[in-house]
C-alpha cells in the first residue's frame, strides 16, 4: 500500500504546511553531551507505538481514533526497511493499533476499539492476517498494553480500566458514553461492594437527569452495598499472558488502571508503566503519582497462577494510600474538599510497591530498557514522559509543564531520574512559539545498531477546561544517536 | 536501525509533500462548499420564517437566531481564506450543493400534518437545516486537525456551539407549541 513520504532537508522542517507545528527543529531539542539529535519521519497522525526488527526494521503504528477519539485518520502499520523506505504495511479497524512486537517472521498488533481490544499477528512475507486474542473488555480511553514477549517466549498484553477513576463518567469521556453505554470495569477477582455510587448528569439523554452509577457497573446502573461482582479471567485494568497463538491465556495480575507501557528487563522481570488517576468528574483523585509496576507473578511458571496480583485499582494510588488518604483530595476543581469513597469492600491483597513513581499528571508513555552495548545506558529504563492534560485533568498550575521529555531511570537507584532528552524550554514546543521541539513523547525504542534511541512524538494536543484537541500529521519520529 | 545511508540521507515527510498537500486542501475546499451552501440554506429560511412568526417571544429569539445565522454564513466564507482559496461567487455559489437535509424538506412539508399556520412548520424545517449545517461545520472541524489547522477547528467549534444553543432554542418553541399547531390549527 502506498503513502506518500518524500525526502526533504532539515532547512524545510522549518516551513512545514500544518501551522499548529509549523517547524520541526532537533536543534531546539536537548540531550546529553556526546549525543546528537534528529528527525526521522514528520507528519505521522496521533502515532501511539514502535519496534524495530533485528534486521533494521522499523515499525511505526499511527492513525485510528486516539485521544481524543476524533479526528480518525488512516490506522495504520507502517515499515520503515533498513534504507530508509517507507510503506503502509497494513491498515486496521477502529480505533487502531496501539502496541506492537516482532517475532521471527511475524508481528504481534494490540487494537483499540468497538468493545473489545484485539491482539492479531500479521506474517511479514504473506501479510497474512490472524485474530489472536478479542476478549479484551473496552470502550473507555484506556489502553491496550503489549504485546511483548518474553524470555520464556508467552505472549503478555494487558487492557486498561474503562473508567477514569473508578466509576464510569461522562466526564472526559467526549462520545464514549453514547457509543459504549454497556461498558464497564471488569475485576479480575470477585469482590464486594461498598454501594458508594456517583452521581452525574446524564448528557445522552433527551431530558438530562442525575445518573447513579456504580462500581463495575455500566454508566447509569447504581451498585448495591454488598453486592459481589465475580471476578473474570477476561478483565480490564489487567495484564495477562499467553501461548503466542493466544490459547493458555492467564491473568498476573489486574488493578492495574493504565498498563499500556510493558517491557522486560535484561534479567527477565515484567515492567508496566502506568497513569495516575485524574483531579476532575464525581470521584475526582489529587495528586495520585505516575507509576511503573514490576509484575512479579510473571515469574511464576505459567498456568500456575492460581491467584492474580492486585495492584489498587480503583481505591488505591500508586503511592500505596487509599484514594480517599487526604494527601489525595481534589483541591481545585468541581469537587473539593470531600474524600472519594471506598468502592470495594473487602479487598485483595495490595501487591507493589512501584518500583518507580513520577509526579502527578507527567503522563507515563512507554518505557523501554537500554539493552545495547554501544548506546551508554545499560540497564537503565527509559521512560516517555507525554506531558501533562493541565489544566483538563488537574487544575493545579503546577502540574502545566510536567512531562514533555524523555527520562533515564536507574531502577536500582530511582531518586532523581536524569532528563534524558526534552525541550531548551519547559513544557511542549508549541507552547514557545517558534519553537520547533518536541511535543509529547509517545514510546522509546532501541535501534538494533546499539547506538541509536528512536522517539515517537505523537503530535500536537490542545488542552483547555473544556476539551483536548489532537492534531493530525504533528507526529514525528526522532532518532537521538551516540556520536563516534 | 536504518544503514548509514538512510541516516544521512535528511528527514521524511509523511504525507506534507507539496503535492499530496494541495489535493487534500482541494478536497477541503469542497467540503467547505458544503459548508457554506447548508448555512446559506438555514440562513434563508430562518429569514423567511421569521416574516410569518407572530408571536413576539418567537420573534425575538427567532431573530437572535437570525444575526448569528448572518455571522456564521461569513464565517463559513471566511474559511476559505484560512486555506488559501477564494469563497464560491455568483454562479458558482448559487450552484453550490444543495444539502441532504434541504432536499429533504420537500418530503417534510408533505408530514408536517398540515400544521402550516404561523410559521410553525416552518420553525421545524429550521431545526432539520440547523442539524444539517452544524454537522457541516462539525466536519470541517475535523477537517483542521486532521491537517493540524486550528483556526478552522476554532471558527468551527464556536459556531457549532452557538448552533447547539440555536438546537435547544428551537426545539423548545417547536415543541412547545406542537400540540397546538397540530391539534387546534386549521390545514393552510
Amino acid at each position: 500500500m502506498a503513502i506518500r513520504a518524500t525526502r526533504t532537508s532539515k532547512e524545510a522542517l522549518r516551513r512545514l504546511p500544518t501551522p499548529a507545528r509549523p517547524i520541526v527543529d532537533a536543534g531546539d531539542v536537548r540531550v546529553p553531551e556526546g549525543y546528537e539529535v534528529e528527525a526521522v519521519l514528520v507528519g505521522l497522525s496521533m502515532p501511539t507505538g514502535m519496534k524495530a526488527a533485528d534486521d533494521g526494521t522499523l515499525f511505526v503504528l499511527e492513525g485510528g481514533a486516539t485521544w481524543p477519539t476524533r479526528p480518525g485518520l488512516p490506522p495504520r502499520i507502517l515499515r520503515m526497511d533498513p534504507s530508509g523506505n517507507l510503506e503502509v504495511f497494513a491498515e486496521e479497524s477502529f480505533g487502531g493499533p496501539r502496541g506492537i512486537d516482532v517475532r521471527g517472521n511475524e508481528i504481534f498488533v494490540s487494537l483499540k476499539g468497538g468493545h473489545y481490544t484485539r491482539i492479531v499477528k500479521y506474517d511479514l512475507t504473506t501479510r497474512e492476517r490472524t485474530v489472536l486474542v478479542d476478549q479484551l473488555p473496552e470502550g473507555g480511553w484506556h489502553e491496550p498494553g503489549g504485546p511483548v514477549f518474553g524470555p520464556d517466549g508467552l505472549m503478555y498484553f494487558g487492557q486498561g480500566s474503562v473508567s477514569l477513576n473508578g466509576v464510569v463518567e461522562p466526564h472526559g469521556l467526549t462520545v464514549d458514553v453514547a457509543k459504549h453505554p454497556n461498558a464497564h470495569d471488569v475485576p479480575g477477582q470477585d469482590v464486594k461492594l461498598t454501594g458508594n455510587n456517583v452521581w452525574s448528569d446524564n448528557p445522552t439523554a433527551s431530558y438530562p437527569y442525575p445518573a447513579e452509577t456504580g462500581a463495575f457497573k455500566p454508566y447509569g446502573v447504581p451498585a448495591q452495598k454488598g453486592e459481589v461482582v465475580k471476578g473474570e479471567l477476561w478483565c480490564n485494568s489487567c495484564v495477562m499472558r499467553s501461548q503466542p497463538d493466544g490459547t493458555e491465556p492467564e491473568l498476573l495480575a489486574w488493578g492495574v488502571r493504565n498498563p499500556w507501557g510493558m517491557t522486560f528487563s535484561d534479567d527477565g522481570d515484567l515492567y508496566v508503566a502506568d497513569l495516575c488517576m485524574e483531579e476532575k468528574g464525581s470521584r475526582p483523585v489529587g495528586e495520585d503519582p505516575g507509576r511503573v509496576w514490576r509484575i512479579d507473578k510473571a515469574r511464576e511458571p505459567h498456568g500456575s497462577v492460581e491467584t492474580p496480583d492486585w495492584y489498587g485499582f480503583p481505591d488505591y494510588c500508586g503511592d500505596g494510600l487509599p484514594v480517599w488518604h487526604e494527601k489525595h483530595l481534589a483541591k481545585k476543581g468541581p469537587i473539593t474538599g470531600a474524600p472519594p469513597l471506598p468502592l470495594i469492600e473487602d479487598p485483595p491483597p495490595l501487591a507493589g510497591p512501584a518500583v518507580y513513581l513520577n509526579e502527578p499528571h507527567t503522563g507515563n508513555g512507554k518505557i523501554r530498557f537500554d539493552r545495547t552495548e554501544g548506546f551508554g545506558y545499560r540497564g537503565k529504563m527509559f521512560l516517555a514522559q507525554f506531558g501533562s492534560y493541565y489544566p483538563l485533568n488537574t487544575m493545579r498550575e503546577e502540574h502545566a509543564n510536567k512531562g514533555f521529555n524523555v527520562v533515564a531511570v536507574d531502577l536500582e537507584n530511582p531518586g532523581e531520574p536524569e532528563i534524558f532528552m526534552s525541550n531548551r524550554v519547559p513544557g511542549p514546543a508549541s507552547a514557545h512559539p517558534g519553537n520547533g521541539g518536541l511535543e509529547r513523547p509517545v514510546d522509546v525504542e532501541f535501534g538494533p545498531d546499539g547506538e541509536s534511541l528512536y522517539v515517537l512524538d505523537f503530535g500536537l494536543h490542545a488542552i483547555t477546561e473544556r476539551y483536548i484537541w489532537a492534531y493530525g500529521h504533528t507526529g514525528v519520529l526522532w532518532r537521538v544517536t551516540r556520536k563516534r | 536501525m536504518t544503514d548509514n545511508k538512510a541516516k544521512n540521507a535528511g528527514p521524511m515527510l509523511v504525507e506534507l509533500d507539496g503535492q499530496t498537500w494541495e489535493q487534500m486542501i482541494d478536497r477541503i475546499e469542497t467540503w467547505f462548499g458544503n459548508v457554506l451552501a447548508a448555512q446559506g440554506a438555514f440562513r434563508r429560511h430562518v429569514e423567511s420564517t421569521l416574516e410569518k412568526i407572530r408571536e413576539p417571544d418567537t420573534r425575538d429569539l427567532l431573530a437572535d437566531i437570525l444575526d448569528k445565522a448572518d455571522q456564521h454564513e461569513r464565517q463559513a466564507k471566511e474559511l476559505f481564506a484560512l486555506i488559501g482559496r477564494e469563497p464560491p461567487t455568483g454562479r458558482k455559489a448559487a450552484g453550490a450543493l444543495i444539502s441532504g437535509a434541504q432536499k429533504a424538506l420537500g418530503k417534510v412539508e408533505g408530514v408536517a400534518g398540515g400544521a402550516t399556520a404561523g410559521g410553525w412548520s416552518d420553525l421545524r424545517q429550521c431545526l432539520l437545516l440547523n442539524v444539517d449545517s452544524m454537522g457541516a461545520f462539525a466536519v470541517a472541524e475535523q477537517l483542521g486537525f486532521a491537517l493540524a489547522m486550528p483556526e478552522i477547528s476554532q471558527i468551527t467549534f464556536e459556531v457549532e456551539n452557538d448552533k447547539a444553543k440555536h438546537q435547544l432554542v428551537m426545539q423548545e418553541l417547536v415543541l412547545e407549541t406542537a400540540a397546538i399547531n397540530i391539534l387546534y390549527e386549521e390545514p393552510a
